[in-house]
This record gives structure tokens, sequence and C-alpha cells, in this order.
């Protein structure tokens, strides 16, 4: 296997490693990280169907919010962070 | 613009089927599919080599021919991976698509001659007390991610009803997990009962495989509950507390008898229906199948829905497991090509008349397996006041209740007065239980109703709007 192929993410600021053609969300979950985001009432979410219709597992992705991480592959460097579906931020798309 | 013969929607089993018969007639055919790999859910080609566990045999075989298949064809097909449907137009015979690429996505409109469907299943979700916290898993999420060697958590409770828990426990079991136990709503007597359909239709390859997983998990010495459901789940320091309560006659819960499970996971599921998202946005003809309880699309043996030109093959129209749905898509792309002029309407007949007689065998067995998923009634008993219904929009049974209590007669009025269904997910869970908990809660006869599909089917940026 190319070396190339193991890179570190970054979940809420702490590196992970990862492997091309992984998704987010299976980073998360080889990790024990079950939690994706804190919906509008404060309750924890996370992964549910696994593919990409529930929209339960998303989080921040490389500061673009909502995105599915079950859906979304990992590159070297993907920042994601964990969701406060109360404080969205739209800055980002200023840019 | 880009222009095309067949559009297919759906790169599994089906969708592949439809465009390698449609592409021996000579027609050119796009694919778009949703994931990287093509193959759906039991035949996805992994090309990043992350498949971590032992395919079944004929899983095996049948993904060889057909990737064999297509690529004879393949200079006629075109095939747009990880990509979304968000908008389809049935009279016009076109589509939109976007990419998923969080920072590039760019949306493509396909203009076709015809249309193959084959958007496969969901999970049938039915809510009970703690289902929506972080590591409740439905089991076709929870497989996915074990084939690909993904494990959270070491140990695992599996419940809820039909053969994919079977399915699941045999990979945890092949990954080095611990299975809790495996509880489901199927009584012995009723597991008995539909066995014997399957020898009936001939399945012993479904029989002897279903043995095999049963076996295995014996071995393992695993506690197997059968006529018990997952009543609940509550968060225990790390892991996870499930109660189980055993189902008496007719289903009915019976809360003296209910028992403590601990896992670090839970999967859930009672069975698969439909994904008619699609079908419905395209404007086909829908209705409420009373034996499978679930909303399909109406298709002739062609495979034709109500709109011209347009088909649906495979899970997507009924579930009927991957065999069955290759043999359909084989149909809907003969016939697709018939309806566009690539095939005499003949020929296309005495093409599709095997494979016809085949779907009828095939078809009786899709159903026998369906039966093993079904609940009874009851098991809307075990949902509590609080239970979240609409997971996106964060409603409860109360509110429903409040809502019927303020003069709600139908789901549209409850999505009004509660945001039910107005979330991410647009209905697609809440929507199968909404109309059997409304006539629960209303104590009137309610016709099943479905939401009105709107686009984007899937999430899109502002930027796919520019056209």
């Amino acid at each position: 296997m190319d070396s190339n192929d193991i890179f570190d993410i970054f979940i809420d600021g702490r590196a992970m490693k990862a492997q091309k053609g992984q998704t987010i969300a299976e980073v998360l979950l080889s990790n024990s990280i079950t939690t994706c985001r804190r919906t509008r009432k404060g309750r924890e979410r996370g992964v549910y169907c696994g593919m990409g219709v529930c929209h339960e597992c998303r989080m921040v992705v490389d500061k673009v919010p909502n995105v599915r991480t079950c859906m979304t592959y990992v590159h070297p460097g993907t920042q994601v962070e964990t969701q406060d579906d109360a404080r969205i931020d739209l800055s980002y798309a200023k840019d | 613009m880009q222009k095309t013969d067949l559009i297919v929607i759906g790169g599994g089993p089906a969708g592949i089927s439809a465009a390698v018969e449609a592409a021996r007639q000579g027609a050119g055919v796009s694919i778009i599919d949703e994931n990287k790999d093509l193959g759906g859910k039991v035949l996805k080609k992994d090309d990043q080599g992350l498949a971590k566990l032992p395919v079944e045999p004929i899983e095996d075989k049948t993904k060889k021919e057909l990737f064999a298949e297509l690529k004879q064809v393949e200079k006629q097909v075109n095939i747009y991976s990880g990509s979304e449907v968000w908008d389809i137009n049935g009279q016009d015979l076109n589509v939109a698509f976007s990419s998923k690429d969080t920072k590039d996505s760019s949306s493509i409109n396909l203009q076709g001659k015809s249309m193959v469907i084959a958007t496969g299943a969901l999970e049938r979700a039915i809510p009970f007390p703690g289902w929506d916290q972080p590591g409740v898993f439905s089991v076709g999420g929870l497989n996915s991610l074990v084939k690909r060697g993904v494990l959270p958590g070491k140990s695992f409770l599996v419940a809820g009803s039909g053969p994919l828990l079977l399915l699941l426990a045999n990979n945890l079991i092949k990954a080095g997990a611990d299975i809790s136990a495996v509880v489901q709503t199927s009584s012995n007597f009723s597991l008995f009962r539909n066995s014997w359909k399957l020898i009936k239709t001939f399945s012993f390859d479904k029989l002897l495989l279903g043995s095999k997983y049963l076996l295995k998990i014996r071995a393992k010495k695993i506690p197997v509950y059968n006529g018990y459901a997952l009543a609940e789940v509550k968060a225990k320091s790390k892991k996870k507390e499930a109660t189980i309560v055993r189902l008496g006659p007719g289903g009915k819960p019976l809360n003296s008898s209910k028992r403590q499970i601990e896992a670090d996971s839970i999967a859930i599921s009672y069975g698969l229906l439909p994904d008619t998202t699609l079908t419905r946005l395209c404007g086909c003809r829908h209705f409420y199948d009373q034996q499978r309880k679930y909303w399909r699309v109406n298709c002739d043996l062609n495979m034709q829905t109500s709109v011209p030109k347009v088909f649906a093959a495979g899970d997507g129209v009924a579930i009927k497991g991957y065999l069955a749905s290759s043999v359909e898509g084989r149909i809907a792309g003969l016939r697709a090509c018939a309806a566009m002029g690539h095939l005499n309407q003949q020929v296309a007949d005495s093409k599709s008349k095997p494979l016809k007689v085949k779907m009828h065998r095939m078809s009786e067995v899709g159903l026998a397996i369906d039966e093993l998923s079904r609940t009874g009634k009851y098991i809307f008993d075990l949902i509590s006041e609080q239970t979240i219904i609409c997971r996106c929009e964060e409603v409860s049974l109360g509110d429903i209740r409040r809502a019927v209590q303020n003069g709600a007669r139908d789901i549209e009025d409850i999505k009004r007065q509660t945001r039910l269904a107005m979330g991410h997910c647009q209905g697609r869970f809440c929507g199968q239980v909404v109309n059997e908990l409304l006539e629960n809660l209303s104590a009137d006869k309610i016709e099943p109703q479905l939401f009105t599909p709107r686009i984007p089917a899937r999430p899109i940026s502002f930027k796919d709007l520019d056209q």
C-alpha cells in the first residue's frame, strides 16, 4: 500500500489517521466517536442510516456545515468539527 | 445540457443490468450512482481495497459476472459515480445531478430518451424510546461499515425483524466482534412457517444461507431472543443499556417480561422498503401495498411506470433481493430500448419473456423473505410520549398527539403544525410511520398518504442552481 494512502485528518482539532477511500464517518466510528452533532434542542446525534438519507451524521467539514460524513471521503488535512445545529456559521458563504 | 439515450439512476444490480441490456441493443447509456463504487449494497465494487470480510461465494460470482458484462459494453456506457440526482422530469426525460465534493460541486443536466429508476431500498425504521441517540445504527448502515472493517465498539446488540439481522450478526462474527444478543420479533412458530414458505418457493440457497448463519450464532453461544422486541435504549456510562420485552399472543408486548442487555452499540431494523423519492418526484403513480405494508411505484410486467418511457426496477420497486433485481433490470433495459425505438417490440417481447418467467418465480421468494420482516401493529405500543418520531425536526409522539387534538386530520396538517417531515431527510423516515400513528391517535380510519415530493431530492448548494 502506498504511504500516500494514509494521512491525518482533524476532528475538532485532534489529528487522526485516515486511509484514502474512507468516509469521514468511518474514521470517526473506527475511533469510537459516535456523536456528530447537537440538534437545535441540544440532543446528541450520530450516524444512523449510513447511506446518506437520514442526514443525522452531518458535521462541519472544511468550514462547510451540514456535510453528511457517511457520504464524504477524506483527503489529507480534512477539518471536521462537531456541528451545533443552533449555531451554524454561514460566514464561509462570503467567499 | 448533456445528452444520452437511456438514463439509469442507480448503479446497483438492477441499474447495471438495465444498462448492459440496453447497451447491447446499441443504446448510449448513462448510469448515475451516488457512491464512488458501483454495485449497490451487496455487489459493491471495492477499488480501494477496503472490504475486509470474506464474501459469500455466490455474491462474489454474481459481482464478477455482472461487472464483466458491463466492461464488455463500456464504450457505450457513461458512468457518473459519486453523483446524486436532485431533480427529475418525467415528461421531458431529463435529470439534474451533482457531485458531492464539498468544495467544488457542479450540477449537470442530462437529457435522455428514456429512464430506468433503480434507486434501491431504505431501512424500515420504527421509533422506540432512545432510538435517536448516537450509537444506535440501522442494521444496513452498520453492515456496510462492518464489511469495511469499521467496528464502533466491541459488543453489539442486533434487534428488529427480518433476515438482515442474521446477515449483520454473521458479519459481526467474521469481524471478531462480540454480540450481546440477537433479538427479533418473529416467534419461533412464525419463523418455522416462513421457512416452510421458502421451501415451497424452492429457495434452498436462501434457506441454506440462513441456516448457516443461525448455526454460527448458536456455535458462538450468542443469546437469541425470538418473539422479543427492543423496547428502549438508554446510555449507561460509555455503553448502552437495552431493554427488551417479550411479545405475547398477537405480538402484544408483555411488560412483565422485560430484560436488560448491555452493549457498546445497537443495530435496529424492521426490514426494507423501496425508496420512492425519485419515482414520486417524477410523477409516477404509486399505491400502498397492504400486504407488504409499504408504498410502491405502479409498474407493469414490462417494468413500465405510469409515465411513458420511464421504467423502474429492483428493490426500488419492491423488495426482492439482488438476484431478482438484476433480472428485473434486464427487462427494464430491454423495454426501454423498445420504447426508444432501438429494438423492435416483438424482439423485445421474445427477449424479455424468459426473464419474466424467471421473475415470476423470484418475486415469490422476495415476498417470502419480506414476510420474515413483518412485525405486528403492537410494535407501536412501545412508543412513549417523549419518543422522537421526526428525528430531523425533533417532533415527539406527544407533539403529534397535540396536533391531532388541535384538529390535525391528515399528515399535511401534522406537518404544518409540528414541522414533521420538513427537515433534512424530507420525511423519508417519519413518513414511514406517521400514517399509522395518525390512525392510532385519531381513532379514525385513515387512508395512507404520502408527502408531496419536493426538489432538491438531495442537498445542493446555490451554485448548483446557476444554470
